[in-house]
């Protein structure tokens, strides 16, 4: 990976403390089912914390509706648990409310692919300084195993093309609607930071949730995260992923479509990364631009005669 | 309060595509506040972006004014649509200006007095074709005998800067010819005295219900908005993106309404006031994220200026339609207060208690405007800021907490629990959509939800002494009187012209205007409603969302007074209802 200069709105809130991964605990104890993707994604979370030194106190996380959406309430830190989809709002208001915090927001791909899809693109487009991870499991799970914007074509009661299904009844006769492919929609919207990752690699997902943390934007990263209850497709991805290429260049954006693209591997790891100025950064600008020159009375006064 | 003959109506109209009509009634309305009078505008604004007719009223009088005006002075018709819709609002003695290049005027069957003014040919001549809005208003100074100096005053500070500095010296030539035209064809004598004050009078802003509740957002020290765009209430939002970067604050135009919601209740979960403003369609999609705000206990501060529905309905004309929506939208019960701000001036004073509200008892607030009060301007006292008393909300305090576990939830006498904010050590929680443990935690035994229901609801009734104690309410007329009218929001205006006017006829009311609708002042209400006999409830929807709340509180019937045509409610139609109340108790 190249590595860019970190002056990220949250550089300042790293190796503040010395805490164990463990130490990142929050009381509440995950409802998840035994064998569930979002274990691994959860470990993750907790080492990158750990391995940054970020206090507890200073990080904020948000999600929204879905197995997914438990998520904040594992972490010893500050949560919002919003509705179906808003997790990006949510986040875009406390980091904008308070740029020293270190936001992330966690989502389900019925979550941000589907519901909550129309602010994707506002949310890179922004460059917003938050960390975005979806944990991709390619069917819905809460609500008990329907199709999902990544299901594959083909998918029902009787069968998938890949991976082993126990639910899908919203589509009992086959799943029509093609799936999207949600590095090449956050590449098409302009995120900064771009990465996929799997939840049974727990080296190589600590270190895109670390990247992602401290870089300075919006950071994209998909966690292929698999359901055990509804659609298992643990063996689908081991098979089918594999590190990006070695040469890959993560700067260059048509390569990075490229191997987005691949039909033959899922690609693990940085697709691009890009330094643009971050949403912060943009309103600190304007602020000086506008000068502080004001005043209540002054203000008033301008709607005398 | 301005009796016949002691106040000045005047109405221009015509189509849109041709442009300068809203212009024309602005420099006019702004020249006459200048002077010193009181003046209260109103204004429709086609739907079309280009074309459609528009129309623009100034109303003018020595004292302050609460309505439009019902009948018209002076009518200054650009065209044959203006004069066919309009000229049966003239008064018998009013006066018809008009623009002779484009509408030929009949002059059998007309009572009033007529003058055609060549406006195009006389602009042309000047070589300056758009300029025959001048000519107007010059033709207009003239009829109303006022001073050129004030018009060369006020067209210059309207005109004076930016690009249309260019072209002030020919705006001012087209001036000064629609004036002298007046003075060749009229003669010395105008018809028409606008009753200018005598001595100085005290000092007035000539402002809009969006610019007060603006200014009142920030007065209440909010720093953070989010909004989307729609009419009438963009204004806000383009009001706060211009002022807050001056003052540290950030306003973030979303991608639409629910994440214009979502960004003000993130930015105020990290313990800043934080708002958004919108009109019905947006409320209608920023209802969930309301009652997650009611939820998680997170102070949030919603303006809805509501227009005429329901679906888009009529975006530029004005209701009261929300109200329902505003009480009770959302799934299941959802506490939250309501508070309707009556007029231009309070659209100022009521923000500050809206945000109160929300920040003391950690509910949401959705504060009622509409499209009229909050687009017409009028001349109404500086804001005096030294009223405007900011609470804070219930902070965690570490220290006190002595090492003992923070608890978000925790239930208290009146429903509110301290707030942690991100940042404090100790403090981590999860604010919580689903039903909650008080720590957070999500939560689903009967006894915990029917507890954290009372809980929620509790902050209403608790409430109701912040609103009791603030007087958050306006009343007027005669306590004495067995007939009460009741209402909330603008319609107070015509509403108190009306028992005025009555007062003088001997027709006794008694009016009461809750400013908060949710909690209700409940004592005020029970006293107000002792030994009515009649009892009216004016608004502007078609089912009387208020009336009804009302009676399904009160078990008592009331009297529906409603306008639901997008148009104001005009003195004589609220007089008509209270005459009809008053025969009835003989
Ligand atoms: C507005 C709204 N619509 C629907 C639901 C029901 N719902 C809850 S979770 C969910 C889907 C979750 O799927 P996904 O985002 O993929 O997350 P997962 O549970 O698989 O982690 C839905 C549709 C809801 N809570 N709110
Ligand atoms: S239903 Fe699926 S996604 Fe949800 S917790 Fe169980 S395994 Fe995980």
């Amino acid at each position: 990976m190249t590595s860019i200069p970190l002056t990220s709105t949250v550089a300042p809130l790293l190796n503040q403390v010395k805490l164990k991964p463990n130490d990142y605990k929050s009381e509440v104890k995950p409802i998840w089912c035994p064998g569930c993707g979002d274990f691994g994604v959860l470990a993750a979370f907790y080492r990158a914390l750990s391995d940054l030194g970020v206090s507890p106190e200073k990080a904020v996380i948000a999600s929204g509706i879905g197995c997914s959406g438990r998520f904040p309430a594992f972490v010893e830190s500050y949560g919002f648990h919003g509705v179906h989809g808003r997790a990006l709002p949510l986040a875009t208001g406390i980091k904008m409310a308070n740029p020293d915090l270190m936001v992330a927001a966690i989502g389900g791909d019925g979550d941000a692919f589907s519901i909550g899809a129309g602010h994707l693109p506002h949310a890179a487009r922004r460059n917003i300084d938050l960390t975005y991870i979806v944990m991709d499991n390619e069917i819905y799970g809460l609500t008990k195993g329907q199709a999902s914007p990544t299901s594959p074509v083909g998918l029902s009661p009787k069968g998938a093309p890949y991976g082993e299904i126990k639910a899908a009844k919203s589509t009992p006769y086959g799943n029509s609607d093609a799936p999207i492919n949600p590095i090449v929609m956050a590449l098409a919207y302009g995120a900064t930071y771009i990465a996929r990752g799997f939840s049974s690699k727990p080296r190589e997902m600590v270190e895109l949730i670390k990247r992602g943390l401290t870089h300075k934007g919006f950071a994209f990263i998909q966690i292929y995260s698999p359901c055990v209850t509804f659609f298992d497709t643990y063996d689908h991805f081991k098979e089918k992923t594999a590190p990006l290429p070695a040469d890959h260049n993560s700067r260059d954006k048509i390569a990075a479509f490229k191997m987005a693209l691949d039909e033959e591997h899922l690609y693990l790891g940085e697709f691009y990364t890009e330094d643009r100025p971050s949403m912060a950064e943009n309103a600190r600008a304007i602020r000086e631009r506008a000068g502080s020159n004001f005043s209540m009375d002054s203000l008033i006064e301008r709607y005398k005669g | 309060m301005p009796h016949v003959g002691q106040d000045l109506v005047l109405r221009v109209g015509g189509d849109s595509a041709a442009g300068g009509i809203v212009a024309t009634g602005e420099i006019f309305a702004y020249m006459a506040a200048w002077a010193g009078l009181e003046v209260y505008t109103t204004r429709t604004i086609p739907a079309e972006i280009k074309g459609g007719h528009v129309m623009y009223q100034m109303r003018a009088a020595l004292e302050p004014l609460t309505a439009q005006g019902d009948e018209l002075d002076v009518l200054l018709a650009y065209d044959e649509e203006t004069f066919e819709r309009y000229y049966k609002m003239l008064k018998p003695e009013g006066l018809l200006v008009f623009n002779s290049n484009d509408l030929q005027v009949e002059t059998t069957g007309h009572r009033h007095r007529r003058i055609g003014v060549p406006m195009h040919d006389i602009a042309k001549s000047l070589n300056f074709a758009r300029g025959y809005n001048m000519v107007a208003v010059g033709a207009l100074v003239k009829l109303f005998d006022m001073d050129m100096d004030i018009a060369i005053q006020s067209v210059t500070k309207r005109l004076g800067h930016g690009r249309a500095a260019e072209s002030l010296a020919v705006n001012l030539d087209a001036l000064q010819k629609g004036f002298e035209y007046i003075e060749q064809a009229v003669g010395k004598e105008p018809p028409f005295h606008l009753p200018l004050p005598k001595e100085k009078r005290a000092e007035r802003i000539i402002v809009s219900g969006n610019q007060a509740l603006a200014m009142g957002v920030i007065a209440s020290g909010c720093r953070f908005m989010a909004g989307y765009p729609i009419t009438p209430a963009s204004e806000i939002m383009e009001f706060l993106a211009a002022e807050f970067p001056h003052i540290g604050g950030t306003m973030i135009q979303a991608e639409d309404e629910i994440a214009a919601c979502g960004m003000a209740v993130g930015g105020s979960f990290t313990g800043q006031r934080a708002m958004t403003a919108t009109s019905g369609p947006g409320l209608a999609l920023m209802i969930e994220m309301i009652s997650h705000a009611s939820m998680t206990e997170t102070p949030l501060l919603v303006v809805d200026v509501q227009r005429v529905g329901p679906s888009t309905g009529m975006p530029t004309k004005v209701s009261q339609g929300d109200l329902r929506l505003a009480c009770y939208g959302g799934n299941d019960d959802s506490p939250r207060f309501v508070v309707a701000a009556t007029s231009v001036e309070d659209c100022f004073y009521i923000v500050p208690h809206a945000f109160n509200l929300t920040e003391l008892y950690q509910a949401p607030v959705i504060v009622l405007s509409d499209q009229d009060m909050a687009v017409r301007v009028q001349t109404v006292a500086p804001f005096d800021v030294s009223k405007v008393k900011n609470e804070s909300r219930l902070v965690w305090d570490p220290k006190a907490a002595n090492g003992a576990g923070y608890e978000r939830y925790v239930d208290t006498p009146n429903g509110v629990s301290a707030m942690s904010i991100p940042g404090q050590a100790g403090g981590q929680y999860t604010a919580e959509g689903l039903e909650h443990f008080p720590s957070g935690a999500p939560a689903f035994s009967a006894e915990l939800h029917a507890k954290n229901m009372r809980k929620r609801a509790r902050k209403l009734e608790a409430a109701v002494e912040y609103v009791e104690k603030n007087e958050l309410w306006e009343e007027f007329g005669d306590p004495s009187s067995t007939i009460g009218i009741l209402g909330w929001g603008s319609v107070i205006g015509p509403v108190r012209e009306a028992v005025i006017d009555l007062a003088t006829e001997g027709i006794k009311v008694h009016a009461l205007f809750p400013k908060v609708i949710q909690p209700l002042p409940e004592h005020k209400l029970a006293e107000f409603l002792k030994g009515k006999q009649e009892r009216l409830v004016t608004e502007m929807n078609f089912s009387g969302q208020f009336a009804e709340m009302l009676q399904a509180k009160y078990l008592i019937p009331f009297t529906h007074v409603n306008s639901y045509s997008g148009v104001p409610f005009l003195t004589s139609e609220i007089m008509a209802a209270i005459r009809e109340a008053h025969a009835r108790l003989k």
